[in-house]
């Protein structure tokens, strides 16, 4: 089966790893990039990692590779593909991994590589200040990298608080004092109407020093899609198998568009590579969606958050949240049934790492949120509250309340359980249930580490 | 030897304090005239709005105004004017004179008004005396059929309940972004202002008055935001101001607001004199809460009787209530204005519950809660103690 991949970003390059590990032999990638992990952009901004490293890792043995070659055109009756210096390439099976436009542009001219190298230099370049545009995820991100660089940064955005749209206004007032505090000078309620390179200007006439980083959310590459007559919506539509109208071509990464998942997230492209790789080996996993996660791990603001955009969610459901103004910690959490609808968690790393796990695998959040948002062991006070006014003993009237506040003040077995209650200590009848008891009182302890399966 | 106590005003405070002194003090020392600026023997005023129901003043009324205690002499209806130090003497309105060994100044708090155009038109009514109820219930029964309450916290909800009893459609003015501001942090602030909403009062919350608008008597309200609400009445519940003028004509220091400077013993600058409840500025912090004022007059009482007291520490501000059908209560610090302190919060759509913990997340600092007041009790116990099982296994 011959292989062909139209793409050679970090979607591709998962993707061909893992046909390549199922054996197959013939595969043939054409990347018009010189093939880049853009996902250690926010190092590069923040210094800790040069333009050259972000290069990704050599491909495997036996792969064709042709990097800076485009493909002009898509002949889908002929399987064929053309490049721009004339060849031609045939395909059994043709993967689009095209990705997404350039996330990061410059206002007022420059090469992205050129600029980012510039962003990376050296200590006279970063006394240049940054004016980065955009208050999505990607803004942020890119704000708190460069700051952490050293660099004096400024973030424009259109809304009154950054990521308002994602995380809403409570999460948003947080981010923003967060981000006071790194030293980013905030801009909202404003958009940038040009620059020069050394200047930018807000359309209320203000000037800031600095070089424009424009961050406005990155759009799919579906030209070649399009122009071969492929359904394309906002991505390339593809369904479970992630096909695209044409049973012979498929699509993964930004450039794709699934119905389980929002166009560009990168998670998603990561599993979509794996997914298809095992497709096109005769396994039959097929795709079912990514729920929808944004990482900001950079310059010390740990800010993670699942699922839909702060107003997407309706109807019945409740809402917990965590605040800690002094340490700059916020946690969102809104629940259905006791499983997680969306979340946003800030300066939270422990929690946000198991509550992703739950969040992943669809798994009923523990009631002792607070301490799962803390990275701590639960207290232990399960589930049985419901119950706490059930007789147990009858003999001693002993009911799972007392035996719950006696577990609580330290009888940890059966044995300190009756000494302490009485409990089981008439006709005995009830020993199974106090085990039982004593088992379930133990267990939430280990039920809050126990979930980093996947 | 009997010595004499003056009291100044005959409110709740000063009803509390005039009680608790005679149930304490087992050798009759003291005898006790207290004057009132009121007709009326002191009565409940936090249970004013329900004197509509039935008006009957006697349900009100606080104990049998010590009509068979022949140590304590009440005089309604009559006002002090004047106090003099030196001669150690309080003078009324009529012109008499009366000597005191210790006098304790419980003279409460007068409504604020707005400098509003038009608050003087007749229509407009303050919301604190059962003189104040008679006047709205007689509009009412002429004719008034919506009113407008200005304020939006504890006072102006009694007052926004007052007017739904009388039937009329009622509307809430409040400056803060959520009614009770106060109390209420505005996680609960904005599930409070929907809860209200849907009984029926209009709440425009974030706005104030501009204008009373009338010929001869009240006929609109112009809002800040240019909202114009038609309206037979006015009702003032925006704030108090304590009744300090006695204190100041007499020399003695008062606060900025005109609250009479006391110490933790709730003793002014001269040694005979205290102040008591909303009057009374403790190291400068004013309370209007009813709790913090009982425990004011206790205090005092202590002190004559030369019995142990423990001295003010600043209010239980505890309030649990159901305001127009709607439970809300609140404890300790509330709006999580300790140093360093977390809040942990859970909305279920329908109520709303959040507690305040210290920065270790282990000792109660506060709560509020709204539309679900069951958790209240018990965590109103662990204030200031640490949390013995998980807050969600008490949040409950």
């Amino acid at each position: 089966m011959r292989v062909l991949v139209v793409g050679n970003g970090p979607v591709a390059h998962r993707f061909v790893g893992a046909l390549s590990a199922r054996g197959h032999t013939d595969i043939t990638v054409l990347g018009s990039s010189r093939g880049r992990n853009r996902a250690l952009v926010p190092e590069v901004l923040a210094g800790k990692l040069s333009w050259s490293d972000t290069v990704l890792p050599p491909w495997p043995e036996g792969v064709r590779v042709r990097a800076g070659v485009s493909v002009v055109e898509v002949d889908r009756r002929r399987r064929l593909v053309r490049t721009d210096c004339g060849r031609v390439h045939r395909y059994d099976v043709l993967v689009l991994a095209t990705g997404m436009r350039h996330d990061l542009t410059t206002v007022g001219g420059g090469v992205p590589s050129a600029l980012l190298a510039g962003f990376a230099g050296g200590q006279r370049e970063r006394s240049v200040p940054a004016v980065v545009l955009g208050g999505g995820v990607d803004g942020v991100r890119a704000a708190v990298a460069l700051c952490s660089s050293g660099r004096r940064v400024n973030l424009v955005y259109r809304q009154h608080l950054p990521m308002a749209g994602r995380i809403g206004d409570g999460g948003g007032r947080h981010l923003e004092s967060v981000l006071r505090e790194r030293g980013v000078e905030l801009w909202p309620h404003r958009e940038a109407v040009g620059g020069d390179g050394r200047t930018v200007v807000l359309d209320d006439g203000e000037r800031i020093d600095g070089v424009g980083l424009s961050c406005a959310p990155p759009v799919p590459n579906t030209a070649l899609a399009r122009a071969a007559g492929l359904r394309v919506g906002t991505g390339v539509v593809v369904d479970d198998r992630l096909r695209t109208s044409d049973p012979c071509v498929y699509a993964i990464g930004g450039c794709a568009e699934h119905v389980g998942c929002a166009v560009g997230d990168p998670v998603a492209g990561r599993r979509q590579a794996a997914t298809l790789a095992a497709w096109l080996s005769g396994s039959e996993r097929s795709y079912r969606g990514t729920p929808r996660v944004s990482r900001i791990s950079t310059g010390g603001v740990d800010l993670t958050v699942l699922g839909p955009d702060a107003e997407g969610v309706s109807g019945e459901v409740e809402t917990v949240f965590y605040r800690d103004a002094a340490r700059g910690r916020y946690a969102e959490l809104v629940l259905r049934d006791e499983r997680l609808v969306r979340a946003t968690m800030l300066g939270l790393p422990r929690g946000s790492a198991a509550v992703t796990q739950l969040f992943d695998g669809d798994r009923p959040v523990p009631r002792e949120r607070l301490a799962l948002l803390l990275g701590v062991p639960a207290r232990g006070d399960g589930a049985v509250d419901a119950h706490g006014d059930n007789v147990v003993c009858d003999c001693n009237g002993v009911t799972e309340g007392q035996l719950e506040l006696a577990w609580l003040e330290g009888a940890r077995d059966v044995t300190a359980l009756a000494s302490r209650t009485r409990a089981g200590t008439g006709c005995g009848g009830c020993a199974d249930e106090v085990r039982r008891l004593c088992a379930l009182f133990t267990a939430p302890e280990e039920s809050v580490w126990s979930v980093n399966s996947s | 030897m009997v010595r004499e106590l003056v009291v100044i005003g005959y409110g709740m405070v000063g009803h509390h304090l005039v009680s608790t002194l005679r149930a304490r003090d087992d050798g009759d020392t003291w005898r006790v005239t207290v004057l009132g600026e009121e007709p009326c023997h002191a009565y409940d005023r936090v249970g004013l709005s329900e004197y509509l129901r039935g008006r009957d003043a006697s349900r009100l009324a606080l104990g049998d105004g010590f009509v068979t205690d022949p140590m304590v002499r009440t005089r309604t209806g009559t006002a002090a004017v004047a106090v003099d130090r030196s001669a150690r003497t309080v003078t009324t309105a009529s012109g008499e004179t009366l000597g005191y060994d210790a006098l304790v100044l419980a003279t409460g708090s007068r409504p604020v008004v707005p400098p509003v155009e038009g608050m003087d038109l007749p229509g407009c009514f303050t919301y604190r005396t059962i003189e104040d109820l008679e006047r709205i219930h007689a509009a009412a029964r002429a004719g008034a059929r919506s009113g407008v309450v200005v304020g939006g916290g504890l006072l102006g909800l009694e007052a926004a309940n007052a007017l739904r009893v009388l039937g009329m459609r009622t509307h809430v003015v409040e400056v803060a972004e959520h009614l009770m501001p106060v109390q209420v942090d505005s996680g609960g602030g904005g599930l409070l202002n929907r809860l209200v909403g849907e009984l029926g009062v209009r709440v425009h919350c974030g706005d104030a008055v501009r204008t009373v608008d009338g010929h001869e008597r009240v006929s609109a309200v112009s809002l800040r935001d240019g909202t114009v609400v038609g309206t037979d009445m006015v009702v003032l519940a925006a704030g108090i101001r304590p009744r300090g003028e006695l204190a100041t004509a007499a020399g003695l220091e008062v606060d900025d607001g005109g609250g009479v400077l006391v110490d933790d013993h709730c003793r002014t600058g001269d040694r005979r004199v205290w102040a008591v409840g909303e009057c009374a500025s403790v190291e400068g912090r004013r309370y209007g809460l009813l709790a913090p004022g009982r425990a004011m007059a206790e205090l005092v009482v202590d002190q004559l009787l030369r019995r142990p007291f423990v001295a003010f520490t600043g209010a239980d501000t505890a309030t649990k209530l159901k305001l127009l059908g709607v439970d809300v209560a609140s404890f300790g610090d509330s709006h999580a204005e300790s140093d360093g302190a977390v809040e942990l919060a859970r909305d279920t759509g329908d109520t709303y519950a959040k507690l305040v913990l210290d920065s270790e997340a282990e000792r109660v600092l506060g709560g509020v809660f709204v539309g679900d007041t069951a958790p209240y009790g018990r965590l109103r116990a662990l204030l200031g103690r640490e949390l013995p099982s998980s807050p969600e296994h008490l949040l409950r």
